[in-house]
């Protein structure tokens, strides 16, 4: 039998070929991805590029901006966040996926390497990238036809428009401009719903609420700045929202803090933010623990119930932060967290915790409107009103005084008052001369029984003798 | 109208705690055990969690017999006149109350706050049900090393007869398929329990293989979060079996730590009821009169040599049968005496 000889004389006999196809990235990757999941991604690039440079003052991001704008024909990002240095450029940046070797910084939002590369390959065939850096800039001109029909199949590299210019630039000075023309179907025609703008603005206002919160400006197709929606708890003396931290070997810490809030059903629900960066929330879905179950004498299922108006009240904020953002539970496409990481598979247990013991709360401001209950004996609802106005405050603000919250949630359970069962409680008002004169003809000394005696009277009149 | 007052009787209206034989053995076997915690940790830093009821009698000899003096008791009944009885029958100071289902309950207590172990024992008078592996995930998740944790829950044979509950006449196989589905959800039955009949024998290993699970499940998801020597390890030590008014089933065990292992290997020994796998250990307390009583404790235990031969033949001139004399010395130091008194 003859052997069969590899062609390249100098080649392993026993080489298997394992490189990826260009196809993979450009077709594959972001097959699973929405638009905005990809320009969540530059988005997320350009906040880690902010809080990079204003590493001395973390909290003040009022420096920097994005403006992102699109239409039909084209899609453009620009922040004035640093830009890319040459050599990172060129070693690193326009590498699919993350060398090994390469540290993206502490804290990051970025991590897996792709996500600047996956939105090209997402939005269009044309991409022009311009950076000015503190110490160089340059030009980036990308054909994806081209790059994709290389006779040579294994030169994937791409290449700047001219040698970059080693020049310093003034922080201020300094952007990442890119433009994207030629769009793919999916982005001509999303990019002309009003909807889905509107939906990118509300998702990228939430996501990073934190860091529009320290002050930077984040422009849709609007000169006017996205605004961080508030994310609320009432916090006083009454309701006390618990909190609880916790630190992993891995490095990875998480801390909670749980309560209610105002009764919205479309902001109930858990927040998991990480490294700053929501990522999921709010949630009601068995994801974080709204599993559901057979009720059985009242309780219910091996998690929480499944998420309906008597939970409207209730919020959950999860923070998980870690310098090495690898070691963050969440998935690649950052909308997502991953449920079988063993961090997240024990964060959750003590979620399940800990919404329970905002559950009762719920559970009896629903009963003490049971039957009819009058409004005025409704205790607990009273309390839980008068908290809705004047004691929701911003998570922010409660947590900074996280070292006084208990660790196990606490309001007066003492008010709860509901309805006796098989009993409706009646109220009304008369005038007092006329109740008085009610209270000695009965022969009691209160209102109360007045009125009762009056009720028993007539029902024994009037119903009990037909 | 007489009917529904009776099912509206609380709990511990409808039994005397104390008076259970079997219960009381099972009470006697766990003081034991938990006294021997006392080589891990003095018997002090332990608190007990259980269901009190109105008699406190697991309460009584835990605080008397072993000096634990951290007690609390769950109590589901929740009315303004229970809870006045409940708290009147509260025998020592030292016995918090909290009031309220166990699923509640549990989640609110200060576990991290405290320094001390725990024995929690959550005697379910109810089926093995869904909302009692929350039960398991809070109290695993929360207490510390060295820990026991234990479970009792009824594992009757569902009636098929009961044309309320099986109005579709379903056979006695699947009427009681269909029951276990519906308590602790069909995702939880190992897949040998698809081929059971769910009687009595079957329901004490297919039970205690759930909550066997369970635990485990429960242990995995504590031991995710933690490092290496604060990882843990469930052991189990009980799988008792016992009827006074219905059938019950008791798993459970203590969780520890690798540097705790060696010490949780050995300090149970010579502790016959102990149980660490499948192999149920069935409490049955013979009907025996003093006499007999008195005549089987003078040969007991069976000694070796030439004793034991002597004991034999005292033994076979006691007129009861061998398995009633065969139970009688597998829970003899545990055998309740019952006397009329005036206390």
């Amino acid at each position: 039998m003859a052997k069969h000889k590899p062609e390249g004389q100098n080649e392993d006999p026993n080489k298997i070929v394992g490189i990826p196809s260009k196809a993979l990235f450009i077709d594959m990757l972001v097959k699973d991805l929405s638009l905005k999941d990809v320009i969540g991604d530059l988005v997320d690039n350009s906040v880690d590029a902010a809080n990079k440079m204003a590493a001395h003052n973390k909290t003040d991001l009022s420096k920097f901006s994005i403006r992102i704008s699109f239409d039909k024909t084209h899609f453009n990002i620009t922040d004035n966040c640093g830009g890319i240095e040459e050599e990172v450029a060129r070693e690193y940046a326009f590498k699919l996926g993350k060398p090994k070797d390469y540290s993206q910084g502490k804290h990051t939002i970025g991590q897996f390497g792709i996500g600047m590369k996956r939105a090209f390959f997402k939005l269009g065939e044309h991409i022009v990238v311009e950076s000015v850096a503190l110490n160089s800039d340059f030009n980036v001109t990308i054909s994806v036809k081209e790059w994709r029909e290389r006779v040579n199949e294994k030169d994937w590299d791409f290449k700047f428009d001219k040698t970059p210019n080693r020049k310093k630039h003034s922080l201020k000075d300094t952007k990442l401009k890119i433009d994207v023309t030629q769009l793919k179907n999916d982005a001509k025609n999303q990019f002309n719903d009003s909807q889905f703008l509107t939906d990118l603005q509300n998702e990228i206002a939430l996501e990073h609420l934190f860091a529009i919160k320290k002050g930077l400006k984040i422009y849709i197709n609007s000169e006017k700045p996205l605004e961080a929606p508030k994310i609320t708890l009432i916090s006083d003396r009454d309701f006390k929202p618990s909190y609880w931290s916790h630190s992993f070997p891995n490095g990875l810490k998480v801390e909670i803090i749980t309560g209610i809030s105002e009764d919205k059903g479309d902001e109930g629900g858990w927040y998991i933010f990480c490294n700053e960066r929501l990522i999921l929330g709010p949630d009601t879905t068995e994801v974080t623990g709204w599993k559901g179950g057979k009720s059985q004498g009242g309780k219910e299922g091996k998690e929480m119930p499944k998420y309906h108006d008597q939970y409207f009240r209730f919020r959950g904020y999860v923070f998980f932060n870690a310098d090495d953002s690898s070691k963050l539970p969440w998935t690649t496409s950052k909308t997502g967290i991953d449920k079988d990481s063993p961090e997240y598979i024990f964060t959750k247990t003590q979620m399940v915790l800990m919404a329970k013991q905002v559950k009762p709360l719920m559970d009896e401001i629903k009963k003490e409107r049971e039957r009819e209950n009058p409004t005025s004996e409704r205790l607990l609802n009273k309390k839980v009103e008068e908290a809705t106005a004047k004691s929701v405050k911003e998570v922010f603000t409660v947590l900074q005084n996280k070292k006084s919250l208990p660790i196990v949630y606490t309001y007066p359970p003492k008010l709860f008052n509901p309805a006796p069962k098989g009993d409706t409680k009646i109220s009304f008002s008369k005038p007092t001369k006329e109740v008085k004169k009610a209270k000695e003809y009965f022969g009691v000394d209160n209102p109360h029984d007045a009125g009762s005696s009056a009720f028993d009277y007539f029902y024994k009149n009037e119903i009990g003798k037909k | 109208m007489e009917a529904e007052v009776i099912l509206e009787k609380k709990n511990f209206e409808r039994i005397n705690y104390s008076l259970r034989p079997a219960k009381h053995i099972e009470r006697k076997m766990f003081c034991e055990t938990f006294g021997r915690l006392s080589i891990l940790d003095n018997i002090k830093n332990y608190r007990y969690i259980g269901m009190g009821s109105a008699y406190f009698s697991d309460y009584s000899l835990f605080h008397k017999a072993l000096g634990i003096n951290k007690l609390l008791s769950i109590e589901g009944e929740n009315d303004i006149e229970a809870k006045k009885r409940i708290k009147f029958n509260k025998p020592f100071a030292c016995i918090d109350i909290e009031f309220g289902w166990t699923d509640k309950i549990l989640p609110k207590l200060p576990w991290s706050k405290w320094n001390e172990k725990s024995i929690v024992w959550l005697d379910y008078v109810d089926k093995l049900k869904e909302w009692m592996f929350s039960d398991i995930d809070t109290v695993l998740f929360n207490v510390k090393a060295g820990s026991v944790f234990i479970i009792s829950v009824n594992i009757e044979e569902d009636d098929e007869t009961d044309k309320k509950a099986n109005p579709n006449n379903l056979s006695s196989k699947e009427f009681r398929f269909k029951m276990l589905s519906e308590n602790v959800g069909k995702e939880s039955i190992p897949k040998r329990g698809y081929e059971m009949v769910l009687n009595i024998e079957d329901n004490k290993s297919i039970i205690r293989e759930i909550i066997d699970t369970a635990f485990h499940s429960a242990i995995r998801k504590r031991n995710s979060g933690v490092s290496e020597p604060e990882k843990v390890e469930y052991k189990q030590l009980f799988n008792l079996h016992y009827r006074d008014s219905a059938d019950m089933l008791t798993v459970g065990g203590i969780i520890y730590t690798k540097n705790q292992k060696e010490k949780v290997d050995e300090m149970f020994e010579h502790l016959d009821f102990i149980r660490d796998d499948d192999d149920c250990f069935s409490i049955v307390v013979p009907k025996l009169t003093y006499r007999e009583i008195h005549a089987l404790d003078k040969v007991l235990p069976h000694i070796r040599g030439k004793e034991k031969k002597k004991g034999k033949s005292e033994l076979s001139k006691i007129p009861q049968s061998p398995i009633d004399k065969k139970n009688y010395a597998s829970i003899y130091r545990y055998f309740p005496t019952f006397a009329e008194t005036n206390l």
